[in-house]
């Protein structure tokens, strides 16, 4: 049809319009697509990485080794074990290395360079240890004062989050790591007299389940005669071997990596759909401005004898290719950039180099989906607008709104002129809106993951009194002097972010602990709960909380008592006696150590040890993180807003040229008819931060928990004033620039058109 | 008859604004004629142009052009009726702004099988060498020479003007004048000319006046003034 000539026509007429449309589409595409991508190849990875190299299904750690006859018995009910012992020394720079001797069923060494270590005196590094620590394949490594030949490095799939502990809230990727040595090596350390950790790695062959494996583990017998004097003078008999047990589902080690990027997709998934329709819905617009521009031209090519679908097909064609060609180019560009948005990814998370995979869902979520939502939008809107009677058409009749009419009885006149301006526009003004309202949620989204980290590093260092904390296998016999004892326990409570559990620690203090200025009277099951875990579970004062023992099968109910500041972890506290009694254990007991100063124990007796440095570090570096998307996200959202606002308000100008003509010829200076045009953008501007900066704030308080589900801590969406104060700076800047450049186009609009 | 109009009515508005704008129209023009339709601004001849183009729907009466009752088509059918039978052309032309010439008047060549040769079309209306230009880059005579030679691609039964030179000086009015004139003996083509100018009703074979909605006067001319001897 010789019609379609004209759209390249309009195309190039149009191109900073289009241009820029075409411009937001590839860019949220892009980075959509590639944050997509990024999360697919990173579980395609992890996946093929698991099943190579035999991730467990879980592990536990006992007090006393398993014998070979149990282990034979468990491989015989459908559990294969592997022993995981590990020892924790010391390795460069204050670092702490886990040493486990090779596996060879379970969870088995990825090299990345080099071999095994499998002569005395050989070791094998985590990747991002050795790229912290400069330390390279062939070189030597200092460990508990000895050194070690770096004969490869690499990963291991049940440590893709190299964390200390399970409940850890980030990595130090250069504090702490893992290490291979050969067996001849690792029973050298033993018997060394270094403590070690029994632990093992299982592997069900589904005729068993984990909780029938872990009923098993508790029924089995141990030798206790191996049990060490310690043990013996501090462990009630009735307690069984098994100290942990833990589904690999439930270890962050093996699962935040998956989960960290399922989130981010998701969220980038939703956000992509919400601005392609968006900007369907700005393209659909800009054809019905076309179309009310040539109104008389369609008008006289249905009294030619075209119908309908001819012109209906031929005003699709524009905004089809715009978006059809923008969301190839996005989805490319998305492509492309998965090896970009991955790093962040791959130099946090421990596991082998990835393979890039380009998963035909994400072709049909980048480029079939935009097409099919841009299909539906123009269709719509542009069937409605040309299923006026021909005659109408060539009348430039339009639908005149009954909200144009209504009556602004003694109004001044240049307030009465914005107001219905505004009301004839409403249609661009509504998507004006719209947009704007998207890119505010996008700026106060980013704001808040600022807002939100700031505050937990500020709090981190603020809430926490002590400078170190033990946490201890065995209580001492003397305690050192200024130390202040704890009880502290692990339990689960149930998440109802994620259906699933996270880990929470009870902690008994007294009266006299000096790092706590709360008052512990009161009932026997009251315990004050942390902001952290309020924020987290979504407690109240007053709330019942059950709270699992899983180990021991046990629920136990508690009552919140107080919600006090406290951002570090998962904490729950309680009277120390009232928690002796309620765990049975001795009145004496403890287990948990609180210092100003590090302490001198031997390090077979210290379980965990925290200090405020690394846990501000850990922080600090979870704001490194999330520094490059905040980044990516405020831009964004400058943008978007920068580019709706213009092409809105300049399409608005041009709909209105001709009674801006008209209004120049009648002598009104540049100035007021600024006023009268412009003036009328500034009410939606005004009206759209009004409502989008409260209701955003709103919509990102309910969301922001599931962003961060995965994270062992409780974190707000929190935004300091200062934030909003940029934030109507950066908001009002974009309006003055975009007022100052469609004042220019104002200028140009010539008296000779009327 | 080629056409015959019996009888429309046709009103707007209802209540207070209710205006009978046709009351009861009746005529018949031959095929091969040019016939002027003049009349008053608001006297109903734009509408009853329109009704004829099937544009404008009517109350009551028939409307049969070339033996098809148009008033009983229904929106698709008309459609059809418009492009098998009708070309138009408007006051302020309407051309397709980003087409050239030659582009424009291609639009309506699509509409049919068995279109006229557009180089003698462009060569009769004095349009080949502005053939590349942009409506835009031509004057208003030019314009209107584009959207009668789009009208006539399509070879029409029937020409449908609206004011055709109502937007063009005199010189320019006269070379349209004589263009349709010209048009009409080649190619035998039935016109209907809207019109305030008075003059032309020398040059067509039927002048009907219209007046408040009725025709006031309807005669044949014998003798038929060239374009190029009209004045006004």
């Amino acid at each position: 049809m010789i019609l379609n000539k004209r759209i390249i026509r309009e195309l190039k007429e149009n191109w900073v319009r289009y241009g820029a449309l075409a411009f937001l589409i590839i860019f949220s595409l892009g980075l959509v697509v590639s944050m997509a991508g990024s999360t697919d190849v990173v579980n395609y990875t992890i996946d093929k990485n698991n099943e190579k190299n035999q991730l467990e299904d879980g592990e536990f750690s006992v007090y006393v080794p398993l014998t070979e006859n149990q282990q034979q018995e468990l491989e015989k009910m459908g559990a294969r074990t592997e022993a995981a012992f590990y020892v924790e020394l010391s390795g460069p720079e204050k670092s702490v290395l886990r040493i486990f001797k090779n596996r060879n069923s379970i969870n088995t060494i990825e090299l990345e360079e080099g071999r095994l270590a499998d002569q005395r005196g050989e070791i094998v590094l985590e990747k991002h240890y050795a790229e912290k620590h400069g330390i390279r394949v062939g070189q030597s490594i200092e460990v508990n004062q000895k050194n070690y030949q770096v004969t490869g490095i690499g990963t291991a799939p049940d440590y893709s989050n190299v964390v200390q502990n399970v409940s850890d809230v980030l990595a130090d990727l250069k504090q702490f790591s893992i290490g291979f040595v050969s067996e001849v090596e690792f029973n050298q350390l033993l018997a060394e007299d270094i403590n070690v950790e029994y632990n093992y790695s299982y592997k069900l062959d589904g005729n068993l389940t984990a909780s029938e494996l872990k009923e098993k583990l508790v029924d089995l017998d141990f030798d206790k005669t191996k049990v060490t004097d310690f043990i013996n003078k501090n462990m009630d008999y009735q307690y069984v071997n098994l100290i942990i047990f833990l589904e690999a589902d439930d270890n962050q080690r093996i699962t935040s990596c998956k989960s960290d990027a399922a989130i981010n997709k998701n969220s980038a998934l939703i956000a992509g759909m919400i601005i392609i329709t968006l900007i369907a819905y700005m393209i659909s617009v800009f054809v019905i401005h076309t179309i009310d521009k040539e109104s008389a031209v369609i008008g006289a090519l249905y009294s030619m004898g075209y119908v309908k679908k001819e012109l209906l097909r031929h005003f699709m064609i524009l905004p089809m290719l715009v978006v059809t060609v923008s969301a190839m180019l996005g989805t490319g560009l998305g492509f492309l950039l998965i090896g970009e948005n991955i790093k962040e990814n791959v130099a946090y998370y421990s596991y082998p180099g990835y393979t890039m995979v380009f998963p035909p869902y994400l072709l049909i979520y980048g480029v079939l989906i935009p097409v099919l939502i841009a299909l539906l939008v123009n269709y719509t809107v542009i069937n409605s607008k040309l299923s006026l009677a021909p005659l109408k058409l060539l009348r430039r009749e339009k639908k005149q709104l009954q909200l144009a009419n209504i009556d602004l009885k003694e109004m001044g006149f240049i307030n009465r002129y914005r107001i219905r301006q505004l009301l004839r526009e409403i249609r661009g003004n509504i998507t004006m809106f719209f947009g704007l309202f998207i890119a505010i949620l996008l700026m106060v989204f980013g704001f808040s993951i600022y807002g939100s980290i700031s505050a937990y590093v500020n709090n981190v260092a603020s809430d926490v009194e002590y400078n170190y904390l033990y946490l201890l296998k065995y209580p001492m016999e003397t305690a050192p002097n200024d130390v202040t004892k704890a009880y502290t326990e692990s339990l689960t409570a149930d998440l109802y972010l994620t259906g699933s559990e996270m880990d929470v620690t009870v902690q008994g203090i007294d009266d006299e602990n000096p790092y706590f200025d709360f008052p512990l009277d009161g009932e026997k099951n009251e315990v004050i709960i942390s902001d952290s875990v309020a924020n987290k579970f979504g407690y109240k004062v007053g709330d019942e909380i059950t709270l699992s023992d899983n180990l021991a099968d046990r629920n136990y109910n508690f009552t919140v008592k107080e919600v006090v500041d406290f951002a570090s972890g998962l904490y729950i506290f309680m009277d120390i006696k009232d928690m002796r009694e309620l765990f049975g254990q001795k009145d004496d007991y403890y287990n948990t150590l609180m210092s100003d100063q590090e302490l001198d124990i031997e390090a077979g007796r210290i379980a965990t040890v925290i200090t405020v440095d690394k846990m501000v570090a850990a922080a600090r570096q979870m704001f490194t993180m999330m520094y490059g998307l905040v980044i990516t996200i405020l831009g964004a959202s400058v943008l978007l807003f920068a580019i709706v606002m213009y092409l809105l308000v300049k399409m608005m100008i041009d709909k209105s040229a001709f009674s801006i003509s008209l209004i120049k010829v009648f002598g009104y200076n540049e100035r007021e008819i600024k006023k009268l045009y412009l003036g009328t953008t500034f009410y939606t501007v005004a009206l759209t931060t009004l409502i989008a900066i409260p209701a955003s704030k709103m919509i990102i308080n309910k969301i922001y928990p599931y962003m961060v589900s995965n994270v062992s801590a409780g974190m707000n969406a929190t935004m300091s004033p200062q934030s909003y104060l940029i934030m109507v700076a950066v908001i009002l800047s974009a309006y003055a620039i975009v007022n100052f450049m469609v004042g220019r186009h104002l200028k140009k609009i010539s008296r000779q058109r009327f | 008859m080629f056409i015959e109009v019996n009888d429309i009515k046709k009103s707007y508005g209802e209540g207070g604004s209710y205006v009978q704008v046709l009351k009861g129209v009746s005529t018949g023009i031959q095929k091969g004629q040019i016939c002027a339709i003049l009349g008053p601004s608001g006297s109903g001849k734009s509408t009853l142009l329109n009704t004829i183009g099937g544009l404008d729907t009517i109350d009551s009466g028939s409307i049969k052009i070339s033996n098809i009752e148009i008033t009983r088509l229904n929106p698709k059918e008309l459609s059809l009726y418009r492009r098998n039978l009708l070309g138009f052309i408007f006051q302020f032309y309407n051309l397709v702004p980003n087409l050239t010439v030659k582009e424009n008047i291609q639009v309506c060549e699509y509409l049919t099988k068995t279109p006229l040769d557009i180089n003698e079309l462009l060569e009769v209306l004095g349009l080949t060498e502005h053939q590349k230009k942009f409506p835009s880059q031509l004057s208003g005579g030019q314009q209107q020479r584009c959207a009668i030679a789009r009208a006539l691609i399509k070879n029409p039964e029937l020409l449908l003007c609206d004011e055709p030179t109502g937007a063009l000086d005199y010189q320019a009015s006269r070379e349209i004048l004589k263009l349709i004139e010209k048009i009409n003996k080649k190619y035998g083509t039935t016109m209907l000319i809207v019109t305030h100018n008075t003059a032309i009703k020398e040059m067509v074979h039927r002048v009907i006046k219209i007046k408040d909605g009725q025709i006031s006067e309807d005669y044949a001319n014998t003798v038929l003034k060239p374009a190029s001897q009209l004045e006004w």
